[in-house]
């Protein structure tokens, strides 16, 4: 609610401190703005305008030139892992990077609503409570303790020992699922968001139970129940947690850079964009020797442009993905008001 | 009736079978990792060697090493820094945002969330820093200042970290969403005793506000403390170690020198540290409304 009250807006002096705050604002809005028409900008600059000094926010000779060294490049296999960013053409990388997306949203988002929905519908008291300690309590815990950990797990599922261990008296090992190098070893760690869990429950328990009540005596299963009336009901969080699982997935670099470091083939955007700015920025023209292929990379135009033309491509998804949800975000952030 | 009694025991079994595959997932990925870092601290764990326990021993390397030192300090100034320049800033942007029409609020807020990926923003601005081509440089030769290294100067390198959080300023969602609860009510009472702006904001708004503050605050401390992929982009840990942080190092002590053992036990120290700040936060800053 506006602390200004509505009646006395139009006083010079209410006039005054609304008006520096919407200049202010403004400002802000605008500083946020910036960077992303810098990257947009740069990205559709030719090399030369990139040295161009002073700097112009508009391309003097604007060109999709990054673009198409990003998209056509693919270096032959054989060179040094560290700078040979193009071992797989651009297109693997941007699939990559929605296949783990798609994945987390897909798996996380029912996971997590179908148990907030049991916390908050249809548990007994007791267990109720215990569980939803067990479900947000890792929250407050630092998560980064379990790098390691995590990693041993994900190696060899679901022996987090270093081997795998035989089954006793035998010399079979017991059955295990490697997931290093591969898509799950990324998504499963994310297929229940605590987060998303408190968002779910909160509004889950602002539903009445005759609602559920009323569809059970109509006979509807629990099942029915949930898909039916209910799931229908949660559109808006639906659609705030689909955001917010894309967007982390989309965002994730810790988690495919451990698990997928191996696994060129199925690096995603923000993994790649990392290894071009790391071999932009680390190769110095006084460290003279350099690969063939990464020289001609360089020599061919692939500089900021070509990382910013990266950065464009990276955040169009996202962008797409805010447009998509946009409604259903402002009317999410109504009803995501958060509940003890 | 009968058949509401005898729907209890199928309900329970629903609840359970909806409920399973998460507690599946958070027992494996949540909790059980936290719990197996206190064993694999305590064990000399290399991927290749069969691990042995060695008691203590980790913990005096991680003691003895210079280094830990150094990332403490590191983490603990990024967070000082991070929460000290930025952590207020949303919540005024916010309450500033609700002062404007309906109409202006929502074209603010479609425009300040236009995303931008994360590693995609971190490289932005690790372009804008360049010393040669980045535009920071050219405004300040343009204005007729010396140019700056930026994160290639030790001294300036942390505070570049964190600077894009100063600048950037905007509104936070979730302060959005808690400032829309707070009842009109209770600024026509300030109105009434005379408040101006100022002082609704100080003994309205902010108390309102506290609950979700002080968990705002918990929530920037662990992620400030834990942070990894900004400097890990950004910077690499440079200059020398200048922006090393604790995380990162335990990254380099398990994926680039294979001690998982010392990795853990490192990682262990964090989370006592953080927990102490919690816990002394929590006492500090009570999470209760008073009204």
């Amino acid at each position: 609610m506006p602390i200004v009250p509505q009646v006395g807006r139009r006083s010079p002096r209410a006039r005054l401190t609304l008006g520096s705050i919407a200049v202010f604002l403004w400002i802000g809005v605008l500083l946020h703005l910036f960077p992303v028409a810098w990257m947009i900008s740069a990205s559709f600059k030719p090399t030369r305008e990139i040295f161009d000094q002073p700097f112009n926010l508009i391309p003097k000779e604007p060109t999709t030139a990054s673009y198409g060294l990003l998209a056509n490049t693919v270096t032959p296999p054989g060179t040094d892992l560290n700078i040979d960013v193009f071992r797989y053409p651009l297109y693997t990388y941007l699939l990559n990077s929605l296949v783990l997306a798609a994945l987390t949203v897909l798996i996380q988002v029912p996971i997590t609503a179908m148990a907030a929905y049991a916390v908050s519908k249809l548990h007994a008291p007791r267990s109720a409570k215990l569980l939803f300690f067990f479900f947000i309590g890792t929250l407050m815990i630092p998560g980064q303790i379990a790098i390691v950990p995590r990693f041993l797990l994900l190696s060899h599922f679901p022996w987090p020992t270093r081997a795998v261990p035989d089954i006793p008296f035998t010399d079979l090992m017991f059955p295990s699922l490697s997931f290093v190098g591969t898509y799950w070893g990324v998504v499963l760690p994310a297929a229940f968001s605590a987060f998303n869990f408190l968002l779910f429950k909160g509004f889950f328990d602002t539903l009445p139970v005759d609602l559920i009540e009323a569809a059970r005596i109509d006979g509807a299963s629990e099942l029915t129940t949930l898909r039916k009336i209910m799931l229908p009901l949660a559109r808006p969080v639906i659609a705030v947690t689909t955001y917010f699982a894309f967007t982390s997935a989309w965002n994730d670099f810790l988690g495919p850079w451990i698990m997928l470091m191996t696994n060129q083939a199925k690096w995603p955007l923000s993994v790649v964009i990392y290894k071009l700015q790391f071999f932009l920025t680390s190769w110095q023209p006084s460290q003279g020797s350099m690969d063939p292929a990464a020289q001609a990379l360089l020599s061919s135009g692939v500089g900021y442009n070509a990382l910013m033309a990266l950065a464009v491509v990276e955040s169009i998804p996202m962008f797409l993905a805010f447009v998509i949800f946009r409604e259903q975000l402002m009317k999410g952030i109504q009803i995501a008001g958060l509940k003890g | 009736m009968a058949a509401a009694v005898s729907g209890i025991g199928y309900k329970r079994a629903a609840a359970w079978a909806f409920s399973a595959p998460a507690i599946l997932c958070q027992f494996f990925f949540g909790w059980f990792p936290v719990l197996f870092a206190f064993y694999v601290g305590f064990q000399r764990y290399y991927f290749v060697k069969q691990p042995e326990f060695v008691g203590l021993r980790n913990l005096q390397s991680v003691a003895a090493d210079p280094l830990t030192v150094t990332v403490f300090q590191n983490t603990i100034y990024y967070s000082i820094l991070s929460i000290g320049l930025t952590f207020i800033v949303p919540i005024f942007v916010s309450i500033l945002l609700m002062e404007m029409s309906r109409k202006t609020i929502r074209w603010m807020m479609l425009l300040w969330f236009i995303p931008v990926a994360s590693t995609a923003g971190i490289a932005i601005w690790k372009y804008l820093y360049n010393p040669q081509l980045g535009l920071l440089n050219g405004i300040l030769k343009g204005i007729g200042l010396p140019a700056l290294k930026w994160l290639d100067d030790p001294a300036l390198a942390m505070l570049c970290l964190v600077l894009p959080g100063l600048i950037l300023f905007g509104p936070g969602l979730i302060y959005i969403a808690a400032l829309q609860n707070v009842p009109e009510e209770l600024y026509e009472a300030a109105e009434l005793e005379g408040a101006g702006f100022l002082r609704k904001v100080r003994t309205v708004t902010l108390p309102r506000l506290r609950p979700v503050i002080a968990m705002m605050l918990i929530f920037s401390i662990i992620g400030s403390m834990q942070v990894f992929e900004l400097p890990f982009i950004m910077t690499g840990g440079g200059p020398g170690y200048a922006t090393t942080t604790v995380v990162m190092y335990i990254y380099n002590l398990a994926f680039l020198s294979y001690d998982l053992g010392k990795a853990t036990a490192l990682a262990i120290v964090l989370f006592f540290v953080i927990m102490t700040i919690i816990v002394l936060q929590r006492k500090f800053f009570r999470e209760d409304l008073d009204t």
